[in-house]
């Protein structure tokens, strides 16, 4: 018996690991949202990937950690997929109206995208995949593709 | 059989599916009438409130789409031919809808076209053919549809008591 070269039993093993690496995402949260949870075109473009492949529910609990208050809503509409987190307390420093989230559409095809709105009335859609995605010219957001695609 | 030619109303339905009906009515219709169709739920979790939808699909036309047992909104599509109350139809160019409607505006968030009449478009961007007409409650288009509470008023009229 022992821990041999396996680093010991199963619930020890690699937990000196976790603190670490839970920090560095927290790191990475913090630079998508800039100071008081502002979102810039800058913060959004350097930090895409970020806001990919989260749940509608983990993405609201990042924001709600920015001090957002939040609820989310889908769409009326039966044929759209997406899902909403509606923000409750929009303002200057906390810029972002509504995350819309979408799984893919018939519209933009068989990719994931993220849409943030923002008070300025900037909007920034961030989309998984490239070669998936179609575009109809009548958008009026600025596209942000993955630079490591999700699939 | 399922008759596909029916007119459709905004706010109200077709013939056979009146917006504002109960799931009950609707399922015992379609039992009656020997029609088959196809149930699921959509739980909706993490939405607020965390109130259920629950779809019936009729041979891949017809979506009836009702919360709290209340028919709010129908879609329509693939070989359904009936026509809106102004020959808008699925097939047609939607330039040749934009003409008739020009209320008609692309909405952005929802991917698909609005008009003030009453009902939703969707096309398909490869052939510019509208692929699918949505109709559906006023309250539809209110502030406080998520509220759920506007149902009252209609299982009020089925002569259900209020939840």
């Amino acid at each position: 018996m022992g821990t041999g070269r396996h680093g010991g039993f199963g619930a020890t093993k690699g937990s000196g690991r976790k603190p670490s690496l839970q920090m560095n995402l927290q790191l990475f949260a913090s630079k998508a949202f800039e100071k008081g949870g502002h979102v810039s075109a800058k913060s959004i473009a350097d930090h895409r990937e970020y806001f990919l492949g989260k749940s509608v529910k983990r993405l609201e609990k990042a924001m709600n950690q920015q001090g957002y208050i939040t609820h989310i809503e889908r769409s009326r509409h039966k044929t759209s997929k997406a899902k909403k987190i509606i923000v409750e307390n929009p303002s200057k420093i906390k810029n972002i109206t509504v995350i819309q989230v979408s799984p893919y559409s018939k519209r933009h095809g068989s990719t994931a995208y993220v849409k943030i709105s923002t008070t300025s009335g900037g909007i920034f859609k961030i989309v998984s995949n490239r070669e998936k995605y179609k575009t109809d010219g009548k958008e009026t957001a600025k596209i942000f593709f993955a630079r490591r695609e999700k699939r | 059989m399922i008759n596909l030619h029916e007119k459709i109303c905004p706010y109200k339905g077709t013939a056979a599916f009146q917006l504002g009906d109960s799931l009950e009515h609707i399922r015992m219709y379609l039992k009656k009438n020997r029609i088959p169709f196809n149930q699921s739920t959509d739980p909706n979790i993490g939405c607020t409130p965390e109130i259920p939808w629950i779809f019936i699909e009729i041979n891949q036309s017809i979506t009836l789409c009702f919360v709290m047992d209340i028919l709010f909104e129908i879609v329509f599509e693939n070989m359904y031919s009936g026509n809106l109350h102004n020959n808008v139809r699925i097939g047609m160019m939607l330039t040749d809808a934009e003409i008739i409607d020009p209320t008609l505006t692309y909405n952005e968030e929802d991917e698909d076209y609005v008009s003030t009449a009453g009902y939703w478009l969707e096309d398909n961007p490869e052939t510019g053919k509208i692929c699918s007409i949505t109709v559906y409650l006023p309250e539809v288009e209110n502030e406080d549809f998520f509220s759920y509470t506007w149902t009252n008023k209609y299982k009020a009229a089925h002569g259900k008591p209020f939840s």
